[in-house]
């Protein structure tokens, strides 16, 4: 026989608690009653036959009890098949509804995955550079002590400033200082320059990176006079060159010409990525208190905030102020957060900036999946009425309705991991060089977590709207009207949708309008020197091998021999390379008026160069004469007492500061505080920008390199042929000269200077792939509303039609309806981009946050879209047939 | 096999059996065992209830309200399909059990 199914297990009803209790008392109850009325039938009497019957029943209330936990736990059983088979059910019937319509899933499941990709590719890039930019143990309380200059801004710090700051300070646990350490590897196969550092023993472990072999340094290895010279090894560096091996511990490697032992490896690829080996530093009491060559580390002690830390410092620079006035007068003492001085404000800026725009283009990516969503429910409200008619609650069939948008949201985010992972390393290929950093970073568990609730969101959003909208009011209604339904709140959620990506998309493509105009503006920058046809490289000519003389007499061969190849045109000395990151700083003042505190002094940056410099840069002499064989050192210290005066050269915008029109060359200069050397001008420049690129330019000094043989120079190269066709000969001519000496830092101007400009140009282009996707997304709402409004108004279209309509005001109809949707978003859009102006404002180059241009352009296109968008919907409503239009429904 | 759980074995059988004659309330079940049994079987009827409840959890039975003579609300008890084979199940596996302690019972101890 087979079963009869009761209507309880029909309908699926679970019960209640309340209600399994009472239906045991019930079932008992009538156990008893008719035990009772059998005992009266055989003759016993009224007051007996209750007692027999509860008798014979036994114990009531042990049997009442287990009655009552077995109904629960079968009613609990029950629940929970209940749901599992209602999630398969569900699920299957998700995944062939996706089926059935391959189009519309296929591009929903595409706009999730490019939502959550790019957010995900942007979470990762922020994450690397912003978030990991200090990845040390307790990053919170690692700070930078530096000194303050009479402006108020931080700099390097002095060797015995350092060292009085480490003897009296009490607010940091640890403290440690270094500064740049290059050195030249030679003995191990052909010379090679390698990216050191220079550290206290004390920077390693106040990071708490510990070595992986060996060991650290010792305290006794970083005072001044040590004896035997140490290095540590970065892991990179070791594993790459020397395939970690293990016996090179308690080796030598020499070093600038001098044998050093290796003491250890340390893994410092995230906090110090590119650095290869670590010396000692050697911070010496004796050296010069206005020579600011150091960069510090400190962990905060215990219980110590960073407040009370600068105020300890603020006092202590104070006193070393008033103790050394000559060096130290008006400079004082700052303590920064690590993260805040890594990472910088611009940076952090930019960081958000591309989070808001992802996290907008995400947002758009949501409301096209629930208006594609919304129209598939639309379109299914027939059979929601009879799933409803049949008895599926409305919890059910929500539940029914997210599972689809959870399956489509699952699949979207695997798609969308998928994405991240091919796109990350395309960007970290494209983008700026910063983002090396996120070499080790690419998909850790944050970034994952982030891209995970995304895609629940994505989903949660995405879903509940249809889903509630469908099973909105009476659902029964759905079966006795025709279909496809054209009740209000879907049409209206769906128009609201559309409005609402229109103004997004405004903001989105107006960030991205801006930040090109920005970068427009940056690429016109006039530097005050051409960059294509010239190249650079460093060189190192060590301390320990060449003395200055000879380091002078070096350059000059090589740059007579590099201006006699074919194609070169000229070559020159400097200090450092065009936008390196080294930036030479001091501060200057008129020699006929020579200011009593050092406050008053003019910042200046400077930097050492030869005769040949400004004719292979390219730049301008204004006025005076160029560096020659005249400007030579003092003889002695007793000279320079004796009023010698350096050479230098200016450029303009410090002649002005100094004496206004007046003609500069034959005037002196007071060089760094009031009893510092002076300096005679022999010439001056255009100012140029090789510092930043868009920053205005700090004044300028050009000091003779003879004067100042700094050991690690570059040298400029202008070709006339292309610049990289030149490097072998240069290259070869430096062997010649001098086999341990490589070739380092090889790039041409176009190149560094791209560098340079690298975050405003990769903020560009994010930002206006952002803003093509947030177009595509705008333009497939406002056809997925026409297209509805064209199938809604069918009836009404024929009727117009059948008048004797012309299929321009037909076509009139539809882009109406939809135009004025896009425009309703575009105004929103404009005035919320208005509003956020005041933010985007400080990542801008001479563009302003309400640019005019901008504004009107981009709008209108939009507009534009919008109606292109709903032309071909508007086409199709002019073929539509009266008679049949007509006669349907 | 303890005293309680031979009995709760046997009563399942014995419900089963009993519902194999069409859908009853607790109560006409415990009359029938009773009268089947000569009241051997069931001494206390309230043990009966746990048995119907957690054959109806097994999916063995499935319960229903309905309306006993003289219109008063019972829930009557039916076999399900796989009750029906569970019974035929148990019945032959009984059938063994009864065989075998019947041939110990009946061989004489120390023979073998």
């Amino acid at each position: 026989m087979k079963d009869r199914p009761t209507p309880r297990r029909v309908f699926r009803i679970p019960l209640r608690r309340s209600r399994v209790a009472r239906d045991v008392d019930e079932e008992l109850r009538f156990h008893l009653e008719k035990r009772r009325e059998d005992l009266l039938r055989e003759g016993w009497s009224e007051e007996d036959a209750l007692r027999e019957a509860r008798r014979q029943f036994g114990n009531l209330d042990r049997v009442r009890e287990e009655c009552r936990r077995i109904g629960m736990r079968r009613e609990g059983e029950m629940r929970i098949a209940d749901l599992w088979d209602g999630f398969r059910q569900d699920l299957s019937f998700a995944l062939r509804q996706l089926v059935k319509a391959p189009g519309t899933s296929a591009l929903s499941l595409l706009t999730l995955a490019l939502g959550i990709g790019a957010a995900t590719v942007v979470f990762s890039v922020v994450n690397a550079v912003v978030l990991e930019a200090v990845p040390f143990e307790g990053a919170d309380e690692l700070v930078t002590v530096r000194e303050v200059t009479p402006q108020g801004n931080g700099f390097s710090v002095s060797d015995p400033n350092y060292l009085d700051w480490t003897e009296r300070q009490h607010s940091f646990g640890a403290m440690g200082a270094f500064t740049m350490g290059d050195m030249t590897l030679t003995g191990a196969g052909q010379a090679e320059r390698l990216s050191g550092l220079r550290v206290t023993h004390t920077v390693l472990p106040t990071l708490e990176i510990d070595p992986i072999a060996g060991r650290h340094m010792t305290p006794e290895e970083d005072v001044p006079d040590a004896g035997d010279r140490v290095v540590l090894l970065a892991r990179g560096y070791w594993e790459s060159r020397f395939g970690a091996d293990e016996s090179l511990v308690d080796g030598t490697l020499t070093l600038d010409g001098i044998p050093h032992l290796v003491i250890g490896v340390v893994p410092t690829d995230r906090g110090f990525p590119g650095v290869d080996i670590f010396t000692p530093l050697r911070p010496d009491p004796a050296s010069d208190r206005g020579n600011h060559m150091l960069q510090t580390v400190a962990r905060l002690a215990p219980g110590t905030t960073l407040s009370d830390a600068q105020r300890e410092m603020a006092g202590i620079g104070a006193a070393l102020a008033e103790e050394y006035p000559d060096a130290n007068a008006g400079w004082g003492a700052g303590v920064y957060s690590l993260q805040d001085w890594r990472v910088g404000d611009r940076l952090t800026r930019i960081a958000t900036f591309l989070v808001l725009a992802v996290a907008l283009l995400l947002l758009m990516a949501c409301g096209s999946v629930a208006n594609v969503l919304i129209a598939r429910a639309t379109g299914r409200q027939r059979e929601i009425g009879l799933r409803a008619a049949l008895g599926a609650g409305r919890r059910r069939i929500v539940a029914q309705l997210l599972t689809e948008s959870a399956v489509l949201g699952i699949l979207g985010g695997a798609l969308g991991v998928v994405l991240a992972r091919v796109g990350t390393p395309v960007v970290r290929a494209l983008g700026p060089r910063d983002l090396a950093r996120l070499g080790q970073a690419t998909m850790d568990g944050r970034v994952l977590a982030v891209a995970v609730a995304v895609s629940v969101t994505a989903v949660l959003v995405s879903g509940l709207a249809p889903a509630l909208f469908a099973t909105r009011g009476r659902l029964f209604d759905a079966l006795r009207e025709g279909a496809p339904s054209t009740s209000g709140p879907h049409r209206r959620v769906r128009d609201a949708l559309v409005v609402a990506q229109f103004a997004l998309a405004v903001v989105v493509i107006l960030g991205a309008g801006l930040m090109t105009r920005s970068f427009q503006r940056i690429q016109a920058v006039d530097l005050g020197f051409p960059t294509d046809g010239a190249f650079q490289f460093s060189l190192g000519l060590p301390d320990g091998e060449y003395s200055t003389a000879e380091r002078v007499a070096f350059l000059e061969r090589l740059t007579n021999e590099i201006q006699g190849l074919p194609g070169a045109e000229a070559a020159g000395v400097t200090m450092s390379g065009i936008f390196s990151e080294f930036q030479a700083s001091n501060m200057v003042a008129p020699a006929e008026e020579v200011p009593d505190r050092q406050e008053e002094f003019i910042p200046v940056s400077w930097r050492a160069v030869d005769d040949g410099f400004f004719s292979a840069l390219g730049i301008q002499l204004l006025s005076g004469r160029n560096f020659d064989a005249r400007d030579q050192p003092p003889e002695s210290q007793e000279a320079m007492a004796d009023g010698f005066e350096i050479p230098v050269i200016l450029d303009d915008h410090l002649a002005e500061d100094l004496w206004g029109a007046a003609d500069a060359v034959g005037r002196s200069v007071v060089w760094n505080d009031p009893s510092g050397p002076r300096m005679r001008v022999v010439g001056v420049v255009r100012s140029i920008r090789d510092e930043s690129v868009r920053d205005r330019p700090r004044p300028r000094v050009y000091l003779p390199y003879t004067v100042f043989p700094w050991p690690t120079p570059s040298v400029v190269v202008r070709t006339a042929v292309d610049p990289a066709g030149l490097v072998p000969a240069v290259r070869s001519a430096l062997q010649a000269l001098d086999s341990d000496v490589p070739m380092m830092e090889v790039a041409t101007l176009p190149e560094v200077t791209r560098e340079r400009v690298a975050w405003p140009r990769f903020t560009m282009q994010v930002v206006s792939a952002f803003g093509l996707l947030a177009v595509i997304l705008a333009a497939m709402g406002v056809y997925g509303v026409a297209s509805f409004g064209v199938l809604r108004r069918r009836r009404e279209i024929g009727i117009r039609i059948a008048l004797g309509a012309e299929s321009g005001g037909v076509v009139g109809l539809v882009l109406r309806q939809a135009v004025r949707l896009a425009l309703a978003g575009i105004v929103v859009g404009v005035v919320v981009a208005l509003a956020a102006g005041r933010f985007i404002g400080s990542l801008l180059y001479e563009v302003a946050p309400a640019d005019p241009a901008t504004f009107t352009v981009l709008p209108l296109g939009l507009a534009v879209v919008a109606l292109l968008a709903s032309w071909g919907p508007a086409r199709r409503a002019t073929k539509v047939d009266p008679r049949s239009a007509l006669t349907t429904e | 096999m303890s005293d309680l759980d031979l009995m709760r074995g046997t009563l399942d059988v014995l419900v089963l059996k009993t519902l194999t004659g069409g859908p009853m309330h607790g109560y006409a079940v415990a009359r029938w065992i009773k009268s089947a049994s000569d009241d051997a079987l069931l001494v206390e009827e309230g043990a009966l209830y746990p048995a119907l409840h957690r054959l109806e959890r097994r999916g063995w039975i499935e319960a229903e309200w309905g309306l006993s003579d003289n219109n008063r609300k019972a829930k009557y008890y039916h076999l399900t399909s796989r009750g029906r084979r569970a019974l035929e199940a148990e019945k032959s596996s009984w059938g063994r059990y009864v065989n075998a302690v019947a041939k110990v019972l009946a061989s004489e101890p120390g023979a073998a």
